[in-house]
């Protein structure tokens, strides 16, 4: 049926893809929002690679590749506008967040950590971890989103866990500074 | 379960937490606005994934037949001037079917491409890039080796049409103590989330440079650390990605000239920390 749809939609049936649109659109707007972090830009991004879809549709070779094809653009279209927006000097000079008060729960108050520490890795690192843990991709599909070698994929998923380690170290710390600090005051 | 699960598990829940489940009803309807005037990109050769429609038996046959009439269309060719005009013909000059290939783009082309030379007074070198580009040179130093498009501590070359998709970018700063190959490797590792793409070893401007997935240079001359990077973005055309390929950005490289005792540093804005 997908397949049916793309072949129309890849000679120029507009009706065709936008049945295709309107079936990607959540998924792909999902993924941009959780790698830019930012609603407006992660908007951009969607509009942007569902244009380019419809554009780039001739050259799909494979019917049966879409949904891959799909997550290549998408991840092409957050880089680029990760890559207008960021500075990238900012993957390293972390200017920290304050710190939520503590709710209490445990689960909670992790996954608030782990939430501001992914804020702080880059457009590349955020990507490769949303297509790992959100979509669920295997390495090699994740690699094929990348357009990247799977071992490269490994490797650049191995620095954006150890750079999100190194964020929630660096918030714990300063978390435990600023304890102390208000128990010195 | 060891701290590695317990991570990995943590950012799949934070990612399913934050997921929106849908998205504006407006971003669907503006990107199919967008598209009622957007034509589709032409493919004007289709290579074939596979024949889904031909059996192998005919697919085999039309291979033959498209051989044999190569062969024949050559070997006239290669008949007909001796027929004609006898021993000592000139070079006719007719149309044959190995003399008529269509126009195709290659990394080739390029080579004949005309080139325009810049120096940077800022990040002391010089490099060539395509005739026609705009020059966006550097107005600070580069106390911190950023690359946004237009970032005013780099030297921009950039094609006017595609502008931030089609792009050198340059900058050089000083190695401020450390060993050249360790600047080069720091660079190169925190550039982008680190490059993470193949790292060849290249001499450029007497220089061991390394070059990272092909198209990310860096280098370090005297007491500076440099880098040049190519940059090609979505927007182009296949073509035009094709022609500014490695083999186009080590042409590009293969006019470098450092000269670290001509760039500038000048002092970190008070708002740089």
């Amino acid at each position: 049926m997908q397949a049916e749809l793309v072949d129309r939609a890849r000679r120029g049936d507009r009706e065709a893809f936008s049945v295709l649109a309107a079936g990607a659109v959540d998924r792909l707007y999902a993924i941009a929002r959780l790698a830019l972090r930012d609603t407006e830009l992660a908007e951009d991004a969607t509009q942007e690679a569902l244009v380019r879809a419809w554009r780039d549709l001739p050259t799909l070779r494979d019917v049966e590749r879409f949904d891959a094809w799909l997550y290549r653009l998408i991840v092409r279209s957050c880089a680029d506008i990760g890559r207008h927006r960021r500075k990238w000097r900012a993957e390293v000079s972390i200017v920290r967040d304050d710190a939520s008060e503590p709710d209490g729960a445990a689960g909670l108050a992790d996954r608030d950590l782990i939430e501001r520490g992914l804020r702080r890795l880059t457009v590349p690192q955020q990507t490769i971890l949303v297509l790992t843990y959100y979509l669920g991709l295997s390495p090699s599909e994740t690699a094929d989103a990348l357009e990247i070698p799977v071992g490269t994929a490994k490797s650049r998923l191995h620095y954006a866990i150890e750079a999100l380690r190194a964020a929630l170290a660096a918030d714990e710390r300063g978390t435990v500074g600023d304890t102390r600090e208000e128990r010195m005051a | 379960m060891n701290a590695n699960d317990n991570l990995e598990r943590g950012i799949a829940d934070v990612y399913h937490a934050e997921a929106p489940h849908r998205a504006p009803d407006w971003v669907l309807a503006n990107a199919l606005e967008t598209i009622e005037s957007t034509p589709q990109r032409r493919v004007l050769i289709r290579v074939p994934w596979r024949f889904p429609d031909m059996n192998n038996t005919f697919a085999k046959v039309a291979i033959a037949a498209v051989v044999v009439l190569a062969i024949g269309v050559v070997g006239l060719n290669l008949l007909r001037p001796s027929a004609s005009s006898g021993v000592g013909a000139q070079p006719s000059a007719s149309p044959s079917a190995t003399t008529s290939p269509s126009p195709s783009p290659s990394p080739a082309s390029s080579a004949s491409q005309a080139m325009s030379t810049f120096t940077s007074t800022m990040h002391g070198l010089s490099i060539d890039y395509p005739a026609g580009w705009v020059k966006h040179p550097a107005t600070e130093s580069a106390t911190e080796l950023g690359l946004n498009f237009n970032s005013p501590d780099v030297d921009y070359l950039y094609d006017g049409q595609y502008q931030g998709d089609l792009f050198l970018a340059m900058a050089s700063q000083p190695l401020a103590g450390k060993a050249p190959d360790a600047w080069v490797t720091d660079f190169l590792d925190s550039f982008d989330g680190g490059c993470t793409g193949p790292r060849v070893s290249i001499v450029v401007a007497g220089t061991n440079g390394i070059l990272c997935a092909s198209n990310l240079f860096a280098t370090a001359d005297g007491d500076r650390g440099y880098f040049v990077r190519a940059y090609t973005g979505s927007d182009l055309t296949p073509e035009e990605e094709k022609a500014h390929d490695e083999t186009w950005f080590r042409s590009v490289l293969a006019t470098l000239q450092l000269h670290p005792e001509s760039a500038v540093d000048t002092p970190a804005s008070p708002a740089a920390s």
